[in-house]
């Protein structure tokens, strides 16, 4: 090892302690972010040069068929990709450090598929397309949610197997909801509703571009806050709670703001798999930190999920392979690849 | 106040740190019941009883880490329920049975877990802050592993690191719940040594669950005795620990003699 693990930035009685591995990875994270965004720009049907790039940026116009492509079609895709990818990551990064288990990420959960269960009742009972699934996927995810957490309340508290076994159980039952919804709405609706469910980032909009980012732009900071009480709370509850944590109101803020990240994302992107699971997984561990990172999962999971995107579309394997089954093989195979490399150090509790 | 003035009579000490007919419980489940107790201020406490008797209880009960269903803890005279949380964590320290150290965390980084309570969002680590942490290793005696995983450590290293912990919290009460399980008799005397002399040279008040009545009598300034929820007998060792309390709260017929070594009770079973 080389300097010390941490460094911290002073300012009269200001201070900051940060991770030094952490900070180098995501200072990597955020390059290859850029270059993948401009890759994904530039990436499409119509031609788009790194000099028209150039030129849209300085405010000069190189065509209009150039500007349409780029601000009404490949900007908004691109903003949600790294959005929900971004949002899927700090949120696996939150459930797991209260769940002290990988498992605990809110795909397997159930809110994936509480949220699923509310665009497919919007889609197949009330024949709802584009922007109505927004709200009604958010819906689902967040009822979905409070009845997890009651569920999973005994004495005033929750515990973490409890909230990983109702979770699962819920999603359990709201899948076989999702699949028989699927099976009774008729054809068109049900292809439709299919569509959504694999997980796409095709065709966004701007509309489906604000609620995602001012989700993000005001619940990750505020997320940054309740990190440190959440590192003591994975010791156990009852050596946070005489540490000075309000071990139950962290637990619920950070449940909720976690929540509806995930439903954002969703109703965003429809279910995306594995990015909430693997994402926090692969930035702790190439980050080598102790602590779930909050920003660093966010970072590998806008990552994960743009290069799952630009794979989609540059790989021959027809028009619309949907994001969302890229991630599953992409992160799963990184994931395996490290688990066997590091063992299981990491996963226990 | 009259009582007051009895209980330092008793003990030649004060007391922060009491209780009122406090209840403690679970959801309709009653364990500890009419508790009023004073801890003496800088001294080596020891709450005994049997097993299920509510000692643990008693110890999460004196820290709010289980509010009170009646009654009250005091802490100079204030309820400690309607205190700030992080208020209440600079006074009053708690060392679990269940803490769970994560895994890959180094000595160091552990510790320094401890001055939370000190902390803020945007005041997170000061000189200050690192003095002690290196003071609290110091004085446990694993300054030497500051940079070691815990994972990697001996069960005795281990608990001494926890201890490092709840020190560099830098609480002047600090209760620890039966900081001895699972160490080897060597381990449990050394770790008894280390409290004893935190408690003698930084004059910080301890309180600690225990379950060998003999360290108990050689350790403890103050015994508190307890039996189905409820405080029996409190005082001094030497003056508390009679054949009859031993057969009314453990069941045991016991012979108290003088331990040669110490000169407090040693008790041997019939």
């Amino acid at each position: 090892m080389s300097g010390p693990a941490r460094i911290t930035l002073r300012h009269r009685r200001w201070s900051l302690r940060l991770h030094r591995r952490g900070l180098g990875l995501n200072l990597m994270l955020a390059g290859l972010l850029v270059a993948g965004a401009i890759a994904a720009l530039l990436q499409g049907r119509i031609p788009v040069s790194p000099a028209d790039l150039w030129q849209l940026l300085t405010g000069a116009a190189p065509g209009r068929a150039v500007a349409h492509a780029v601000f009404d079609i490949r900007l908004p895709r691109l903003l949600v990709t790294l959005g929900a990818g971004a949002a899927l990551g700090a949120s696996g990064a939150v459930f797991q450090s209260i769940a002290r288990n990988p498992l605990g990420s809110p795909d397997v959960i159930g809110f994936t598929a509480g949220a699923a269960s509310g665009a497919l009742l919007q889609i197949i009972a009330f024949g709802g397309t584009g922007a109505d699934v927004v709200p009604a996927a958010m819906a689902g995810a967040l009822l979905t949610g409070a009845g997890v957490y009651l569920l999973a309340r005994k004495n005033g508290r929750v515990g973490a197997h409890r909230l990983v076994l109702t979770g699962i159980g819920v999603g359990a039952m709201l899948s076989a909801l999702n699949a028989l919804l699927l099976v009774k709405g008729d054809l068109d609706a049900a292809i439709s509703a299919n569509l959504w469910l694999a997980g796409s980032v095709e065709g966004r909009n701007w509309g489906h571009v604000w609620p995602l980012w001012a989700g993000l732009a005001l619940l990750l900071p505020a997320m940054l806050f309740g990190m440190r009480p959440l590192a003591l709370m994975a010791m156990g509850d009852d050596l946070a709670g005489p540490l000075g944590v309000a071990v139950e109101r962290v637990r619920g803020a950070m449940l909720l703001a976690a929540l509806l990240l995930v439903a954002l994302a969703t109703s965003a992107a429809g279910p995306i798999a594995f990015v909430a699971l693997a994402a926090p997984q692969l930035a702790q561990r190439l980050g080598r930190t102790v602590e779930q990172p909050l920003f660093g999962a966010a970072l590998m999971g806008a990552l994960l999920l743009t290069g799952a995107d630009l794979l989609t579309r540059v790989l021959p394997v027809g028009a619309t392979l949907p994001v969302g089954q890229v991630t599953g093989v992409l992160g799963g195979l990184y994931l395996i690849w490290l688990l066997t490399r590091q063992g299981l150090a990491g996963q226990r509790g | 106040m009259r009582d007051e003035g009895k209980i330092a009579a008793a003990t030649g000490a004060q007391s922060r740190l009491r209780t009122q007919a406090l209840q403690l419980g679970y959801a309709g489940r009653k364990i500890c019941a009419d508790v009023t107790l004073a801890l003496p201020e800088g001294r080596f406490s020891v709450i005994l009883g049997p097993n299920g008797c509510g000692k643990s209880t008693l110890l999460r009960g004196l820290c709010n880490l289980l509010p009170p269903q009646a009654g009250q803890v005091l802490l100079d005279g204030q309820a400690i329920a309607r205190l700030p949380a992080r208020a209440l964590a600079r006074q009053i320290g708690l060392l679990p049975q269940s803490a769970q150290a994560p895994s890959g965390i180094s000595v160091e980084d552990l510790v320094a877990r401890g001055r939370y309570p000190h902390q803020g969002p945007f005041r997170q680590w000061s000189a200050e802050d690192a003095r002690i942490v290196a003071e609290a290793m110091a004085a446990t005696g694993v300054a030497d592993l500051a940079q070691a995983e815990v994972d990697a450590l001996s069960g005795g290293q281990r608990q001494r690191v926890w201890i490092a912990l709840v020190l560099a919290q830098q609480t002047p009460i600090l209760l620890l719940d039966e900081p001895t399980t699972f160490l080897d008799i060597a381990h449990q005397l050394e770790l008894l040594t280390l409290l004893q002399r935190l408690n003698r040279t930084q004059g910080r008040t301890i309180v600690a669950v225990l379950h060998d009545l003999n360290q108990a009598c050689r350790y403890a300034d103050h015994l508190v005795v307890m039996a189905a929820g409820r405080v029996v007998a409190e005082g001094p060792p030497a003056r508390l620990m009679t054949p009859d309390l031993l057969r009314q709260v453990f069941g045991l017929e016991a012979v108290i003699l003088d331990d040669p070594i110490s000169h407090t009770p040693l008790i041997v079973a019939r």
